[in-house]
């Protein structure tokens, strides 16, 4: 599984080959220069010996030679580090492209399905992981293992006894850092778990301080509070002793191997046989703690890439939904008139429940069809189906006399204007928002749209009018956000309104003024009015009443009470409040 | 900082002051390595004592043993009191916040309180483990270092305190100039977050307006800045390691080469010379880690800022002594002004008017015109700016607050269930309700069907109640409001997700059995035109007081109200 994930991080390096044998290339450098310097250091030590024994040409011949050397490692050093930088965030910048891409072309069910929150911690969060994991891994863990092998090569060229001790005791230090690491990562895991319950109870709680208080409930959210609370501090207890252990006990391990080196190596040096030399001597010592850090490092760099892996898993399981049927070839619909027919149309989101059962429908050019019933009944999601949302399990949907899966997806909905129950607005100024329905706006058509649709009012109380930057959280009430959508819409004019409960965060006065306006905008021309408030829809020339998928009764206003049916009854309860 | 460290440390005087102490312990033990190793090479290798070097092999061990075990003591005593004042320190901040009135967590925001007592007090407890743990060390060392060096050479131990100083420098520069992008890049990775965000959310008007092109482009756009950001970072902290081991090598070096010299004339030994060029490098590990806390215990001063600001921050609502204990509400209000503390305008002004127990009161207006408002200030979420609020005739200043709230039930229009099932949120409104007052409840409120045909009153409820929809929420907020029987009851908008026949059927239910006082606030007429009064609320002013009969004779935004809603026929029609 982490071969097939590690092929497509792979793949999505192609591009970047030049970094990644930069990378290499220096990272080769880099080691070696970090590998000869303390031999040489260990030479020149051994060229100062005691008075009278100093050889000051050698020793400065190898001064130069180590600052030449340093120097060199230095700049391979820094190429190194930046050249993997460059891979890493030009790789992920990809990604996250083709993630915003997925989201763009993906069929709707699909986003549907999931949380949002999930889905932008995949865009962002996991994408970040992995780009973390990719600067490790090239900076890390890759010159991490060409430094032990060149250590242990050298170690052996130099002594052989020594080294063979080096061997066999440093992964000590490896092992005891990875059992506690084992033996803590549920601890770890719990930890964090207890800290996200804790995040999410307090989230809770006080986004509703007003009902704690009126309830009076506060001493019982602070023992429920209390309770995570002490569950945190008992796991938080464990991991963090479980944290502060790893560093002294690998610590301690190294200074053993340490004192074995310096004890093992004066034996040898006075024994004589293997030539060891007092700065030879030196050199081991440096290289043991050389040799002892990548692994250190190794081991954490691993735990990041495990890491890495999990979220790439998560990001390429996104990336690999299906993207909505290609539509490149279909008709591309030109100047919609809007005559509708449905033909046996059923639908439902999971086979489950059917939310549309065999739908039969015709509707003529400039009809205003309005469709009411109780929660649930299907309203939305017959216009889910007449934009091709969603597509229908059965039976065909015609839009002048086109199959609506024959035409392009764009050319459909281009004929389309709507207005969705909750207002979409993004960030950016008041003027962008509005003009979002029509490329290259004026000014003026803007400025015309938004007095018909009453934004005008409040943007020019607003210190920076139309160029003031909006965005979801940014105090505009719900009704003002609403009236934007309208704009945008008036500011369309399509040939095929939408109206989903399209005033449904109006006050009753100012809903008065927009309903007049769209009844100008309808004429002539087909639209859809899904409303709460019957009051709203009683001049539709036909009235849809839906009852669990299907269409209960149709007609006018006055035909549909006079058969005193479900819409009669509605439509009292609603009036009488009896 | 130092204010909480002293307020929380108190308590652990003896583990933080031990702590360090240990820690040094195994600090010095470290330095003493260096010289021993010399004493190896001088004394043990050139006047061929194997004796020697046994023994000092043997010290070498002993100093790992002892500094382990010493070590140990300390990370045990730094885990314990840092997660133990965090815990307290989370318990206090969450008391706390309980404490405070509803302006002063609207000014401060939920989201911020979170951050404040998850990650912040983690923030602080982790930099309280590193004080007990490093933050003696790693100075020590470098100190330390520095002086067992001038003991070795004072000649040479002044290239120690230059590099010192280097390495020092080069961090500063580094963090100095990066910071600014390092800024940067978190804006535009938020910016990103944004516009993934709003993909998702608005994928249906992206797709309406076929404006997928638009969407690519403004999110490449943000994703290629970022990359160049991260670039620009990546070269300046590419930076930092290279040129500290420039640092560290050229002072090898020079050590080297100063040092021949000295040992020429017989001040230094070959081994003191590797002793030297240990205590070096312990320095620049040491150096790192000094680094590290300074980047630490900056994140926890600003932690401990945002901490701090929470505990000064007090309540601006002062409770009041008289417990209520009447059986009926009157409200009357008097001259009553309020304005939230972030608004340059009044949500309320000079209002007046007067509720008898036992009756319902109807407040009708637009978004924005202060209706809820009102009922905060009943509430005392808030208190007045100007004006007094009267319950049977005293100040509500002078309540007990609990007492008074004990016996008023509030249904918000977005009501909040809160996870757990359908019993527990009932159980809120009345915590030793037996099942048959909350079915009768639930029937009250109309949910008793719908309840039923899910797993009845062990039904779960998923946080915010997302398995419920807005009208099945408004009827079980209801039913938890109505099983307090309180004495004043306060539709908030409540029946606003409900379809009108609904609507109609729960107020049936309500009027039928309540008793007490009633405020019903609504944007729809025929949900209060059949009430005893109703308050006609315009941008924070009463402009109209009076039955429905009156105020449609008299008040011209009433009368505009109820045509936009309903036919001449509906406005006449009594019930």
């Amino acid at each position: 599984m982490n071969k097939n994930i590690l092929r497509r991080i792979l793949h999505y390096t192609k591009p970047y080959r030049k970094w990644i044998v930069t990378t290499i290339i220096s990272a080769l450098i880099y080691v070696l220069t970090t590998l000869i310097i303390p031999i040489i250091t260990g030479d020149a030590i051994n060229s100062v010996v005691g008075p009278r024994q100093v050889d000051y040409k050698a020793v400065t011949i190898r001064i130069l030679i180590i600052i030449v050397l340093f120097v060199i490692g230095a700049i391979a050093e820094w190429i190194l580090s930046y050249a993997s930088n460059e891979l890493s965030y030009k790789t992920v910048k990809d990604m996250r492209k083709d993630a915003i891409d997925k989201i763009l072309n993906v069929d709707l069910k699909h986003l549907d399905a999931m949380a949002t929150g999930d889905i932008i911690t995949n865009v962002i969060t996991d994408v970040d992981q992995v780009s973390d994991g990719l600067i490790q891994c090239f900076k890390q863990f890759f010159t991490g293992i060409i430094t032990i092998i060149g250590t242990l090569v050298l170690m052996f060229v130099i002594c052989f006894p020594i080294a063979i001790a080096v061997v066999i005791l440093t992964p000590l230090s490896l092992f005891v850092a990875s059992y506690i690491a084992k033996s803590s990562a549920e601890t770890f895991k719990l930890q964090s778990n207890k800290r996200g319950e804790l995040g999410a109870f307090v989230n809770e709680y006080l986004s509703n301080q007003s009902i704690v208080t009126s309830y009076g409930l506060e001493q019982k959210t602070i023992d429920d509070f209390e309770k995570i609370n002490q569950e945190l501090d008992k796991y938080g207890f464990k991991s963090q002793i479980f944290g502060a252990l790893i560093n002294p006990s690998t610590r301690f391990v190294n200074a053993i191997i340490y004192a074995v080196l310096a004890v093992g190596g004066a034996l040898i040096v006075l024994d004589g046989r293997f030539g060891l030399t007092i700065g030879a001597l030196y050199s081991f010592l440096t290289y043991a703690s050389h040799y002892t850090k990548p692994f250190n490092e190794i081991s954490g760099v691993i735990a990041e890439l495990q890491n890495s892996f999990a979220s790439a898993k998560r990001i390429f399981a996104f990336l690999d939904i299906e993207d909505q049927s290609s539509d490149k070839n279909n008709y591309v619909l030109r100047d919609p008139q809007g005559n509708f027919n449905l033909d046996n149309v059923s639908f439902s989101y999971n086979d489950k429940k059917i939310v549309i059962d065999n739908l039969n429908l015709e509707i003529k050019k400039g009809t205003a069809v309005a469709i009411v019933g109780p929660t649930g009944c299907g309203k939305t999601t017959l216009i889910n189906l007449l934009m091709r949302f969603y597509d229908v399990n059965q039976g065909i949907i015609k839009l002048d006399n086109h199959d609506i899966k024959t035409l392009t997806r764009n050319s459909l909905r281009e004929g389309f204007g709507m207005v969705l129950q909750d207002s979409w607005i993004f960030k950016g100024s008041i003027r962008d928002n509005v003009a979002y329905s029509v490329d290259n706006a004026t000014e003026e058509e803007i400025i015309a749209a938004c007095k018909s649709s009453k934004v005008h009012n409040f943007v020019m109380r607003m210190e920076h009018g139309y160029d003031t930057i909006i965005d979801d959280a940014s105090g505009l009430s719900e009704g003002q956000k609403q009236l934007i959508c309208i704009a945008r819409l008036m500011l369309k004019d399509p040939k095929i309104l939408i109206l989903d409960e399209a005033t449904s965060s109006l006050d009753t006065r100012s809903e008065i003024i927009i309903q007049n306006n769209f009844k100008k905008l309808i004429k002539g021309k087909t639209s859809f009015i899904i409303a709460h408030r019957l009051a709203t829809i009683k001049e539709a020339d036909i009235i849809l009443v839906m009852k669990n998928g299907q269409i209960v009764e149709r007609g006018t206003h006055e035909a549909l009470l006079s058969q005193k049916g479900f819409y009669f009854e509605l439509y009292n309860a609603q009036f009488n409040g009896e | 900082m130092i204010e909480l460290y002293r307020k929380y440390l108190k308590k652990y005087k003896k583990e933080v002051i031990l702590g360090p102490l240990f820690k040094l312990i195994e600090a010095i033990f470290e330095l003493i390595v260096p010289l021993v190793v010399a004493y190896i090479i001088d004394h043990g290798i050139k006047n061929k004592e194997f004796e020697t070097i046994y023994k000092m092999g043997g010290v070498l061990i002993a100093l790992a043993v002892v500094g382990l075990c010493s070590t140990l003591v300390c990370q045990f005593f730094a885990s314990k009191v840092s997660q133990k004042v965090g815990t307290q320190m989370r318990k206090d901040l969450y008391v706390h916040i309980n404490s405070l009135s509803n302006r002063e967590i609207d000014k401060l925001t939920v989201s911020s309180l979170q951050t404040r007592l998850v990650n912040d007090t983690i923030q602080v407890q982790n930099s309280i483990a590193m004080l007990i743990r490093l933050a003696i060390r790693a100075p020590f060392i470098v100190v330390g270092a520095t002086i067992m060096s001038f003991m070795i050479s004072p000649t040479l131990a002044i290239i120690f305190v230059f590099a010192t100083l280097a390495i020092g420098l080069i961090i500063f520069l580094v963090s100095k100039f990066s910071l600014p992008h390092n800024k940067k890049m978190q804006q535009q990775l938020d910016d990103l977050t944004v516009i993934t965000k709003e993909n998702l959310t608005g994928a249906r008007v992206v797709r309406a307006f076929s404006k997928q092109q638009y969407e690519q482009k403004r999110f490449y756009d943000k994703a290629n800045s970022l990359e160049k950001t991260s670039l620009k970072i990546a070269k300046i902290s590419s930076c930092l390691n290279p040129l500290t081991s420039v640092v560290v090598n050229m002072t090898i070096v020079l050590i080297i080469y100063f040092g021949m010299f000295q040992v020429e004339s017989a001040s230094l030994t070959q081994g003191q010379i590797i002793s030297l060029v240990n205590y070096m490098t312990q320095i620049s590990i040491a150096i790192v880690v000094v680094a590290n806390l300074v980047v630490l215990f900056s994140k926890a001063s600003a932690s401990s800022k945002r901490i701090n600001e929470v505990f000064n921050t007090s309540s601006s609502i002062i409770n009041g002594t008289e417990k209520f204990e009447d059986s009926k509400i009157s409200i009357e209000f008097k001259k009553v002004d309020m304005r939230y503390s972030d608004s340059a305008m009044n949500a309320l002004s000079d209002i007046n008017f007067k509720v008898e127990s036992g009756m319902t009161l109807g407040i009708i207006g637009g978004t924005g015109a202060g209706k809820s408002t009102l009922i905060n200030l009943l509430m005392r979420f808030y208190d007045v700016n100007n004006g007094e609020i009267l319950i049977n005739g005293l100040n509500i200043k002078e309540y007990d607050i609990k007492s008074l709230r004990e016996n008023i039930a509030v249904v918000h229009q977005k009501p909040t269930l809160f996870s757990g099932t359908i019993k527990a949120n009932l159980k809120y409104g009345k915590e030793d309700a037996t099942e048959d007052e909350m079915y009768e409840a639930l029937k009250m409120a109309n949910a008793y069907d719908f309840v039923c045909e899910k797993e009845g009153l062990e039904t779960v409820v998923l946080q915010g109640g997302k398995n419920f929809s807005g009208g099945q929420k408004q009827r079980l907020a209801i039913a938890r409001a109505l099983i307090r029987n309180p004495k004043l009851l306060i539709l908030d908008d409540a029946t606003s997700a409900l379809d009108y026949k609904t609507e109609a059927e729960v107020k049936k239910a309500i009027f039928k059995r309540f008793k007490g006082t009633m405020i019903v606030i609504s944007q729809r007429v025929a949900t209060i035109k059949n009430l005893d009064q109703i308050i006609v609320l315009e941008d924070g002013l009463i402009v109209g007081f009076g039955n429905h009969r009156d105020l449609y004779e008299n008040c011209e935004v009433y009368r505009e109200i109820c045509d936009s809603q309903l036919s001449k026929d509906e406005v006449n029609r009594d019930e």
